[in-house]
């Protein structure tokens, strides 16, 4: 499927809100004009549902819920932001409530199992273009898997800066937190991130490194070999 | 003198381009001398790529119409 609409809104014409002609109509009373702002942002208000629910019956009550309070507080938007910026709010609030309702111990003390200056386990460089490893629709799978693996307070913040592109003020604003704990956590969420990714993203050992680990392999056993070999003639038993 | 662990707790605000000019060169000077932090930071930096170009979480078609469907219903209903 292509990209809705609402990204291109979204991104590109970051002066003036286009969003606003279709508004009018809405408060119009206009049904058809409503739709048409739901098939717009409706890409958008699922990906951070999903992203912060990373569960899909949960996404989607999120999104009802969203254009359910758009709908009714449409009137109270008074263009401060963007109007996309607003509903994304919305649908990030509405989001937080149903996962605090479903795991009501998501808390702190999740932050507290990673501690900073865990360095990275796997420590290989990575394939060029993953393109040619795997299909895109399954680079995506795994990105997906990897986001909804992250601790809850981490995908926040990742999914929030790194999909869709708040910037660290905003992100901070939306979820409540300071900026320093938003960047504390997207660092985390990154290294995490990097972490789930190298599983299937980097290169195999070269064969020159590989040729090494049977070289060293061939010298252990050959030792092993020789101590047994010693104990058998010092008569210290098999 | 950042080690290797101190390094990596900024790579997170290098990448944002946030970081002071002091900071910003000790991590740069690090990076070109350390292979492993260099490593982490540019498959930290090809994982963001990756992750914005994949289209993560794009909802699906019937999701899309059901919702619509729904929100129709509930209007109607009042
Ligand atoms: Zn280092």
């Amino acid at each position: 499927m292509s990209e809705s609409p609402s990204d291109v809104s979204g991104e590109n014409l970051a002066r003036g809100d286009d969003d606003l002609p279709l508004l009018d109509r809405v408060l119009a009373g206009d049904a058809k004009a409503f739709e048409e702002l739901v098939r717009r942002h409706e890409q958008r208000v699922y990906r951070v549902a999903m992203g912060i629910t990373a569960n899909h019956e949960d996404a989607e009550e999120a999104m009802q819920q969203t254009f359910l309070k758009v709908h009714q507080h449409v009137s109270e938007f008074h263009g401060s932001s963007k109007f996309s910026t607003w509903m994304t709010r919305i649908a990030i609030n509405e989001a937080l409530q149903i996962r605090r309702r479903r795991r009501p111990n998501v808390s702190l003390d999740e932050l507290q199992d990673t501690k900073d200056g865990s360095l990275p386990k796997e420590l290989r460089d990575w394939h060029d273009n993953p393109a040619q490893v795997f299909e895109k629709t399954r680079i995506r799978e795994i990105v997906e898997a990897a986001i909804q693996s992250l601790p809850p307070l981490y995908r926040d913040a990742f999914v929030l800066r790194d999909v869709e592109g708040f910037t660290t003020e905003e992100a901070a604003a939306a979820l409540g937190i300071s900026q320093t704990a938003l960047k504390t956590r997207l660092l985390r969420a990154r290294l995490m991130m990097r972490d789930a990714l190298a599983v299937f993203l980097q290169r195999k050992p070269t064969l020159a490194s590989r040729a090494s680990q049977v070289r060293w392999k061939i010298q252990d056993a050959l030792l092993a070999g020789m101590r047994r070999a010693w104990k058998r003639a010092d008569g210290g038993g098999p | 003198m950042m080690d290797c662990k101190q390094i990596l707790s900024e790579v997170s605000n290098y990448l944002d381009g946030d970081l002071s000019k002091e900071v910003k060169q000790a991590v740069e000077g690090h990076l070109g001398k350390c292979t492993r932090c260099s490593l982490v930071y540019s498959t930290t930096r090809e994982t963001l790529r990756i992750v914005s170009d994949c289209g993560v979480f794009t909802i699906p078609v019937a999701e899309g119409t059901r919702l619509r469907a729904r929100l129709k219903e509930l209007f109607v209903q009042g």
